[in-house]
Parts: C-alpha cells; structure tokens; sequence
C-alpha cells in the first residue's frame, strides 16, 4: 500500500518542524523528547510504586514461617526458655521477663484486624466488659483503618505483630524495622496511639524460642519493644470447634496467662462463640481480663506523634492508592480477556459463515458484470514499482479495460518507467503535485467509465483480479468492492509478520465486517468504486490521513453498500523496516481514528447514515481502537504474575492465549489457502511486533489529543514483489 | 495550445485539482489544545512527582520507634 507524500502543509508555527531553522527545529525536538521521555519515567515510577507497594504489602516479599530451618536453642538463656511470656531485652542487653499477675487472663488476638470478625469479636468483648489486646499485622490496619480506631476506642489495647506477617527471623535486621515502624505508623495514623509492644509472626511459648527467634527477640528489644508471646493456644485457626476452643482456653490452676486467639485469616465464628462462653466462665470463676500493658501496669497506647500520624497518612494512602489501581488494572484486564475470548469466538462463527455462503454453488452477486472499467494508478516517484504493477494491471482479464496512471509530479523516471512499457491500454497523466487524494480525484475526474478500480503504484494483481473484484456490482446496491490484499515481500521475518497480519485482517475481520456491513476501509491498494457512489461520498478528501477510510465510511452513510471480494488477490509491498512499518501504521491508526472522528456525527442521523453510525462506527471503534489500546495490560499483568503471583497458572494463561492466536491464525490461512509455515513466527511476534503496534496506537492516539499535525511520509521501495505471481514478476 | 483533442463525446470542462480542502481533522493550528494539554500534563507530573517522593521519603526516612516506656513494669506483674 502506497505510502504517499502530499503537498506540505502551510506553515505552522506551532505545530511543523519541517520549516524552522536547524538550531530552532533541534531544540523543539529536543524539547518534544524531554517532555514525552520525562511524562514516561513518571508514568513507569508510579507504576513502579505502586506494584512494588501493592507486592509488599500482600506480604510478595515475605517468607512465611510454617518451616522452620532450625531447631537448635542452645544460645537461648535458659532465663528466656523458662521465663515469662513477656520479654524485655533493653538497649545494654539486660535481658527480664514478665508475666501475668495471678487470676488474669490477657486475652491476645492475632492478625487482625479483619472487616468482617474483628468487630464480632469486640462486640462480645464488650458485652462482658472484657479488655483484651490485638496484635495486628500493619498492612491490614492500613486497610481496615476504622477497624482499628473502634479496638482503641473501645478500650482495648492495639499493639504491633508485624506490617506483612513475614517470618522475622528469616528477614534482615533493616526489613524487621521496616516492618516495625511502618506498623508503628499504621496504628499511629487509624487510631492516633502508639504501641511498645510487639509479637512476632510464627512465635508461640517462652520455651519454643529457637536461636534464629531469640535473635529477632534481641533486635525487636534494640528496637524498643517489649516482645509478648503466650501461655495458652487457643489453636482457634485449626477450627477444632467451640468446645475444643472453650476447653484450650481455661487455665489450669489460678496463674495469670496470656491466651492466643485470631481475629482474621478466615472464618472466626467458632472463635466468636467460644468467646462468648469461655469469659463468663472465667470470670465467675474469680478471673479478670486485662490488656497486656494494663497487666504490666504500664501506659496503655500512649499517644502517637504528629510526625507518626502524617507519616502513617502517607503510607495508608499508598497503600490504598496501590490497590485502587491495581484493582482498576485487573477489572481492565478482564474486561479485555472477555472481549478477546468474544471476538475471537466471533470471528471463528462469521468468517467461517461468511466462507461457506460465498463458496457455495449458487452464491452469485448477479448478472455477471464485463462493463468498461478504467484502473487509477495513482504514481509519485515510484519507477522501481511502478512498471511491474502497471504490466500486471494492464493484463487483467476483463474486456474493456484502461489503465490511467496519473503522475502526481513525480521528480524520477516514474513516467518513463511506464513510457517504456509501450502498453495500448495505457494512458499516462501528469498532474502538479497535490497528494494522493488529489491524485486519485483526478484520476477519477479524467475517466469515463461507470466502474474505477484504484489500485497502488506498488500492487501488482493476479490476471483475474480485476475483473472478479467488479462482479460485485452486479448487485445494484453494492457502492464500492475491497480486495484482497497480500504481503509481496514475505522474505524477512518482519515481512511475514505483515503477512500473517494481512492474511488474519482479510480472512477474520474483513469478513466478520463485511457480514456486519460496516468495512471501515476499501484498501488502497486495490478496491473496486461504482462512479455514482463516489460522487454521492463527495469523492477522496484530504483532512484525514487515511483517505480511503474517509471515503469507505462516506459511501457506507450515502447508503451504498460496502462488499469484501476475496477472490480479487492483489500483492503489494510491506514496509521492509521498523522504522517504515513504524510510520505506516502511525499513519494508519491516526488516520483511521481520524476518519471516525470526522464521520461521528453519523451516530445521531437517521437513514443509512445513522444505520452505520450506531451499527458500524461503534463495532469498528470497539474492536480496532478500544480492545487494541487494552492489550498492553494483557503482556504487562503477565510480566507481574511471572515476578510476582503464581508462575506456572500465569504461563499456562500466557500459552492459552497464544494457542487462541494460533488457531485463529490457522483458520484464516485455510480460508485463504495460504501455506501454514509462515505461522512458525507467530509466537515470536508476540514479543517485538505485538508491542510495537499497540505502542503506535498509543502514540497516535496521544497525537490526536494533543492535535499534532502528522504528514504523510515517504516510503522508501525496494521493488521486491518476490511473493507476488509469477507472470507478474520479472522486472 | 489548441492543439490538443478531446474525445468527440466529450465535453470540455474544468477538472478542480488541488481545491481548498477543509482543515485536517485533530489538527489544532493555533497550538492552544496542545499547550494547554502539556502544561496539564507537566502539573500532574509534577504532583505525581512530588507525591512520590514524599511516600519514599516518609517510608524511607527513618524508623519510627516505639513510645518510651515508664521505667520497668509496676510490682502487680510478677517477674518470673
């Protein structure tokens, strides 16, 4: 498809860089780069934080503690071994424990604080005038604030049991701080308190500690806390049932003990129930409760620090900033998993549907069609291409047959080329240069017949092309017929992604539009015009980049219909580089959502105009602008389930959708008879062609709100049409 | 030149090449929509810049230690 350079823009200031002055014009790029380049590393820092914020915080970066990789307890003093539950390790390394006074029980609860449970809890607490003390795990109070606040409000003591619930001993000394004062800065934030308390995740009695534990107990002590482990295990997170709870959590004897109970990690209504039992027990059997600190007969959550407040408002709101993002990014990403899978499914129904009914013995268009037709070959510096694909033209099949290459000023032996040929069929126009549009009106304007085919100066077609592409119009509603476009240069790997792609937008979604009726684009480089439905569409125009795009949906809302022919093969060349294909698609996307843009009011008009309006435009912008602009978050949440979610179900998720591609790529290349080998590239195009093409999307999308004018660009042609048919070849 | 032939049937006429178009569509000639967006943009990177460099700073900068504690636990606890 022809890549064609118009007449340049008037000057704007504002806008082109074409015309400034060299030094101007490198500062303004330079300036365009600093601001896209510095607009991109915030974008990415944020997301940065935000994944490293929400990975952290759902504990991605914390072993847990359910092995333990030593047993060994020979450097811990018997004093702790034997000692009480309480331990305070201070900054000379005195090391003393406490415990409980006699008959008081120092109801602890673990985990919490949790939406749901950490409420009923204190509900009962309260309704027996219960104190109690909850270790809570920072990340959750960041999230639950107001579950927090009510456990202080209410009395209770709040105290710290890590931010992530990591198995500290695992962790370095710099991470155990971390932990300790961002928890420090949660509670500080929710509740306005502060704790010195502090029970490690994974801990249990006084004589459990291993040497790996009693160094966490020494640092945690450095730190400033009091380390509280327990007496008693309720074993609540086993749910062994009320009476198995009630029963674990009746002490023996009248000993002070500190009970360990949950308030989180799943279902607690057994914990509730035993709770509601077990303190009236305990206290008519002569018990009081009591917070631990209450118990040790220190200050109970002494008020926060300003500076910790503001600190823990920073950090809850990141932590709910992250979420909230992360959760917009999944509900994204299903909505774009759902659209793929309908699509696709789609697809598979329509294109399949579409193949039979048109290769099904009766199918015909009408009377057979050999009306006079005259072939556009609009030209601009195109002498490698331009015989080859005038010689094919020329030898179309179809009686009544002029080919008319309109010259739009070219500065190279384009005319010559065609001169050359001597060809009787042949006429040759040259007009002062004025784009392709311009050209391609021209062309128009200077023939006769009722039926204009336009084909590119780069496109050579098979014999019977031509006239199959016109046997359509047999149909008198049909306005404009598209061909089937191929990649002629399929040598090079970016050659066969094109062709891959090619081959998948004319068998799949070609058809699937064209059962729908809404083909957004008669290609350039081969499409058959009724000359009425032209003229009805006000004919090519220029303020849209994609001119063909502009006119298909011109003549779609003058009530013409829009037809695919698949049996009409024309062989183009691709762009042969990045950097080609790059401006080609830029191109073509902005081009395409300008056409949409310019068409949009066709939403609200009645008559066939609204009926592509509400039919067509929404269907073209859903599955060419929208779900393209969504797949990004497909390779991006699979890059964060590689690093940080389960490996083996992101993999298997990554392979199913390329399993899906594959299929669909299958399907298309047999509707199209095409040998499957091409498709071997097909998992590589995943990684560079896939990303390329959704980076273009973005960056025209941005083009077109910011209002950029972008120009057409030259395409460099290396006349390698090696694909195309045989009798076209040979130049 | 007068020299030139027509077809016998058809009329000569004016063929308009190069006629005024309508501006292209999204272009913004005055650059105004463009300034407005990046000085937008350079506002909310700006913020988003700031914001993040606070959270860093606030998470980073130092641990924040536990409330100091009245010396040693009063004699209702028993030390063991």
């Amino acid at each position: 498809m022809t890549v064609y350079r118009a007449t340049p823009p008037p000057h704007d200031p504002a806008e082109s860089t074409g015309r400034l002055p060299p030094i101007q014009r490198k500062r303004r790029i330079r300036r365009r780069r600093f601001f896209s380049g510095g607009l991109g590393l915030v974008v990415l820092l944020l997301l940065a934080t935000v994944i490293l914020v929400s990975v952290y915080t759902d504990a991605g970066f914390s072993p847990d503690g359910t092995t333990q990789s030593t047993t060994s307890s020979d450097d811990v003093p018997d004093s702790i071994s034997e000692g009480g539950p309480v331990i305070d390790v201070n900054a000379e390394g005195e090391v003393r424990t406490y415990g409980m006074p006699a008959k008081t029980i120092a109801l602890t609860f673990d985990d919490g604080p949790d939406p749901l449970w950490t409420p009923k809890i204190l509900d009962v607490l309260s309704r027996h005038h219960a104190p109690a003390t909850f270790f809570v795990v920072g990340s959750q109070v960041a999230r639950h604030p107001d579950v927090a606040e009510r456990i202080t409000a209410e009395g209770h003591e709040i105290a710290g049991h890590s931010f992530t619930h990591p198995d500290l001993a695992r962790l370095p000394n710099w991470r155990r701080e971390m932990e300790n004062s961002q928890t420090q800065l949660a509670i500080a934030y929710a509740t306005g308190r502060s704790s010195s308390l502090m029970r490690p995740p994974y801990s249990s009695f006084a004589d459990a500690i291993s040497d790996e534990d009693w160094q966490t107990v020494q640092d945690v002590g450095a730190q400033g806390y009091l380390t509280v482990l327990d007496t008693m295990d309720s074993e609540d997170w086993k749910r062994p049932g009320v009476d198995a709870i009630v029963r674990n959590g009746t002490p023996k004897g009248t000993g002070g003990q500190i009970l360990l109970m949950h308030d989180a990690g799943g279902d607690r209504s057994q914990t509730v129930a035993a709770l509601d039992r077990l303190i009236p027990e305990m206290q008519r059997k002569g018990f009081r409760f009591s917070t631990v600190s209450a118990a040790l007969g220190d200050e109970v959550n002494p008020a926060a620090t300003d500076e910790a407040v503001w600190r823990g408002r920073a950090l809850v709101w990141t932590v709910h900033f992250a979420d909230f993002v992360l959760d917009i990014l999944w509900v994204l990403l299903i909505v774009a998993g759902g659209l793929i899978v309908v699509r696709t499914l789609i697809l598979f129904l329509f294109a399949w549907r579409h193949s039979r009914h048109r290769r099904s013995p009766d199918w015909s268009w009408g009377l057979p069609v050999s009306a006079p037709v005259t072939i556009v070959v609009p030209a601009y510096n195109e002498e490698k291409t331009i015989a080859p694909a005038v010689r094919s033209l020329a030898a179309s099949r179809h009686p009544n047959l002029e080919v008319l290459v309109v010259d739009d000023g070219s500065t190279d032996g384009t005319v010559a080329a065609v001169e050359e040929l001597g060809l009787r069929n042949v006429r040759i126009v040259r007009i002062p240069n004025g784009g392709k549009a311009n050209a391609l009106n021209a062309g128009v304007a200077l023939s006769r017949s009722e039926l204009v085919v336009m084909v590119d100066a780069d496109t050579v077609v098979e014999p019977e092309a031509v006239h199959r592409l016109v046997q359509p119009f047999g149909d008198p509603m049909v306005g404009a017929v598209a061909g089937n476009v191929k990649v002629a240069n399929r040598g090079s790997l970016i050659g066969k992604w094109q062709h891959i792609e090619y081959v998948i937008g004319f068998n799949l979604d070609r058809r699937l539009y064209d059962t729908f009726g809404c083909i957004p684009t008669i290609p350039g480089a081969l499409g058959a015009f009724r000359r009425r439905a032209l003229t009805e569409a006000g004919g090519l125009s220029t303020d849209t980049l994609a001119e063909d795009t502009d006119l298909t949906m011109a003549i779609h809302r003058a009530g013409w219909r829009v037809v695919y022919e698949e049996s009409a093969r024309a062989y183009t060349e691709a762009p042969a580089s990045m950097k080609q294909l790059w401006k080609q698609r830029y191109r073509w996307s902005y081009g395409t959502m300008q056409a949409m843009w310019k068409h949009r009011h066709a939403v609200v008009e009645s008559g066939p105009s609204g009926r592509f309006g509400r039919r067509g435009l929404p269907f073209i912008t859903l599955f060419s602008v929208l779900l393209p602009l969504l797949a990004p978050l497909i390779d991006l949440m699979a890059l964060y389930g590689l690093l940080f979610l389960d490996r083996k179900i992101t993999i298997i998720g990554w392979l199913a959708m390329l399993v899906v591609q594959v299929l669909t790529a299958i399907l298309a290349f047999r509707l199209d008879r095409e040998p499957l080998r091409p498709l071997w590239t097909l998992p590589l195009q995943q990684i560079v062609y896939r990303q390329l093409m959704y980076l273009v999307l973005l960056v025209s999308a941005l083009a077109a709100v910011t209002g950029r004018r972008l120009r057409w660009q030259t395409i460099h042609r290396t006349g390698d049409l090696s694909s195309a048919p045989s009798p076209a070849r040979g130049v | 030149m007068g020299k030139a032939r027509t077809p016998e049937n058809a009329p000569t006429h004016y063929i308009p090449i190069g006629s005024q178009e309508p501006p292209p569509v999204f272009v913004d000639p005055t650059g105004g929509r463009r300034r407005w967006i990046r000085r937008t943009a350079y506002g909310i990177g700006l913020l988003l810049v700031l914001a993040l460099i606070v959270v860093w700073l606030s998470q980073l900068g130092g641990s924040a230690p536990p409330p100091g504690r009245t010396p040693g636990p009063s004699s209702a606890a028993a030390a063991r």
